[in-house]
């Protein structure tokens, strides 16, 4: 009971960053209809512009983590504004972005070799110890990262479904053309989304950086497996996010202990079952990349 | 101007103006280090070529890797567990690689488009992590000490012996030219039309009788069969294999090579791409701190200014000049907002 509960608590430790990355890969892949390979970078860059701002500048945890999503969201605002908005209204766009979010990430990832050099790194824990509940080891750096995730994921679901940019953002990627028609800003919004997708991946690196230690490939490493995981939940879905993420979180921490490292073997295995059988995902409408 | 007969067959002139020049360079460069530039540079063109016959008919795929990688380890395993000969393995490569094309594919192509494009990747991630598991084959350490090709017996020539790169050189030329030959007969003839019927509408290729499954299924074995046979000879050249030398970035560089050079182009654009990529960070290499920062900017720099690749330059119905002009109009839209620019 006590070792279940510790694998599960690991588990929605590491299950709510997920849910984080997964979010805002959901939210470009659903509004901007792009597959943006570079996302994996913006989750490197927050965690190690975390690193700088907390261990070179000295400023506290929290203040050096908004500092990090801020650069996140400019970089990722930058991105659309210089890159994307050229090849986003053409009409093979989807390869052409492939191509252009390739060569972002060979940038971004040499330009962060370059300034943050080749070296893991870590911050010190922000709130040392633990407690026992019930036989579970309770580090509280874990339960602080579960209750930012939750905190994160609530507000952005509140910005998705209240606010008037999420509002935009929604009937964007359900019709781009008629959202125009509607006299939504279909530039802004875009530029908007793809600033708030990276601050999420920058959030999530940053939240990481404390409890489980940060380096540099570490955002090449993960990107395919986000993407696999958005689409069984549904690529255009944010509570498909929610819940890909919590469950993959809950197989990986479980599988490991049980079954080792054949624990990414089922984990892929069921991921193409549903594929096969759900090709929108578990609770989405799918994509549309113009190819049929 | 070039007379007539030159103009139709130009390409062919082209193709073999560029196999004969790749030809001649062992005789004056004997480096190493150049010669296994320009087999790696063909194996990718190669593999880039299967992408292009898949997109041909309208498929996506992220899962290119995972055919190279099967005929890689049947290739291997047939020499070093069974003793074959690698000139039984290559073939064998092939066909591994078409046959598991074959039983998988209808599982694939069965919903084109979005699902088969994620279905792959899946594949793509599987393939890594199941080889990883398997100690026969190696695990992630992979496999070491595959046997160069034996000793071939040619007429005319002395027994040819795959110790140094230049033999090499000349097989992966030789299957330049026997894929690109394969290619272009599949493209000339009933089926290449079919393809390209289904690449253009393919609820419309089906009314007028183009069963649209089975010319992707035969698209989907063709260029898994040639992807494997790739394989095979990168495996035996290289002398190791690894599960993670297949993982979902060389795919992504496979697709990048291709657009890079032009979609339309199906033999030229990938060798274009793939010798860009290929040479220009070696032209670059005094700073290899900076050189992917370089690549990258170039990657952006192309697709933003040459969407259509860098061989739509040489368009029969666009000059060369035309070309230039074209990218000053693009530099100018670069500082007005982002209106939609029409591009063709």
């Amino acid at each position: 009971m006590a070792l279940n509960g510790q694998l599960f608590f690991n588990g929605l430790a590491i299950g709510l960053v997920y849910v984080m990355l997964c979010s805002g890969m959901v939210l470009i892949q659903s509004v901007n209809n792009i597959i943006f390979i570079a996302y994996g970078q913006f989750y490197t860059i927050g965690a190690f512009m975390t690193w700088v701002f907390v261990q070179k500048v000295h400023l506290p945890y929290f203040v050096g983590l908004l500092f990090a999503v801020v650069v996140s969201f400019i970089l990722g605002a930058l991105t659309y504004l210089l890159i994307l908005r050229r090849i986003q209204f053409t009409q093979g766009k989807f390869l052409a972005t492939l191509i252009a979010s390739t060569g972002l990430m060979l940038v971004l990832g040499q330009g962060g070799l370059l300034v943050f050099g080749t070296t893991p790194q870590s911050i010190p824990p922000i709130f040392p110890g633990m407690f026992e509940v019930l036989g579970v080891h309770v580090q509280v750096d874990k339960l602080t990262v579960i209750i930012m995730g939750i905190i994160i994921t609530l507000a952005l679901f509140w910005f998705y479904e209240r606010t008037r940019i999420g509002i935009g953002m929604r009937a964007i990627a359900f019709k781009p053309e008629i959202a125009s028609l509607f006299g939504i800003n279909v530039d802004m919004v875009f530029m908007v989304t793809l600033g708030v997708g990276t601050a999420l991946a920058g959030v999530a690196g940053g939240v990481i950086a404390p409890t489980y230690g940060i380096d540099p490939m570490m955002g090449q490493n993960v990107v395919w497996t986000i993407m696999a995981m958005t689409m069984v939940g549904g690529a255009d879905s944010l509570l498909g996010a929610l819940a890909g993420g919590v469950i993959v979180g809950q197989v990986l921490s479980f599988g490991q202990y049980y079954i080792g490292g054949l624990v990414q073997v089922v984990l892929f295995g069921v991921i193409g079952v549903i594929l096969y059988f759900r090709p929108k995902g578990l609770l989405g409408r799918g994509l549309d990349i113009g190819v049929e | 101007m070039l007379p007539p007969l030159a103009k139709k067959h130009s390409k062919l002139i082209a193709f073999i103006v560029t196999v004969l020049g790749l030809g001649v360079i062992p005789t004056f460069n004997q480096s190493p280090f150049y010669l296994d530039l320009i087999i790696m540079m063909i194996v990718y063109a190669v593999m880039s070529m299967t992408f292009l016959i898949l997109l041909r008919t309208g498929l996506i795929s992220l899962g290119l890797a995972v055919f190279w990688g099967i005929g890689a380890y049947a290739s291997t395993m047939l020499v070093m567990k069974l003793g074959l000969s690698f000139w039984i393995g290559l073939p064998a490569g092939a066909l591994a690689s078409g046959l598991f094309a074959f039983l998988i594919g209808p599982l694939l192509i069965k919903n084109a488009g979005i699902t088969f494009l994620l279905l792959n990747a899946v594949l793509g991630l599987l393939f890594v992590v199941v080889i990883g598991n398997i100690s026969y084959l190696g695990g992630y350490t992979g496999i070491n000490n595959i046997p160069a090709p034996d000793p071939i017996n040619l007429p005319l020539l002395p027994t040819i012996e795959f110790v140094s790169k230049i033999p090499f050189y000349y097989l992966a030329l030789f299957l330049l030219v026997v894929v690109a030959v394969l290619i272009t007969a599949f493209n000339a003839c009933w089926v290449g039309r079919a393809w390209t019927a289904i690449g253009l509408k393919p609820r419309l290729a089906e009314t007028v009788g183009i069963s649209v499954y089975r010319y992707r299924l035969l698209s989907f074995v063709f260029a898994s069969a040639i992807g494997g046979l790739m394989g095979s000879f990168y495996a035996h050249y290289q002398g190791f294999i690894q599960p993670s030398t297949f993982n979902m970035w060389i795919t992504n560089y496979f697709q990048l090579f291709a657009i890079l050079g032009g979609v339309e182009h199906v033999i030229a654009g990938p060798l274009v791409g793939a010798a860009i990529m290929r040479f220009f960070p070696e032209l670059i290499r005094y700073s290899p701190e900076v050189g992917n920062i370089i690549t990258g900017t170039l990657l952006i720099l192309l697709i933003i200014f040459l969407p259509r690749g860098v061989l739509s330059l040489f368009d029969k119905n666009r000059q060369f000049l035309e070309g230039v002009t074209f990218i000053r109009t693009w530099a100018k839209s670069l500082f007005k907002s982002g209106d939609k620019v029409d591009t063709s």
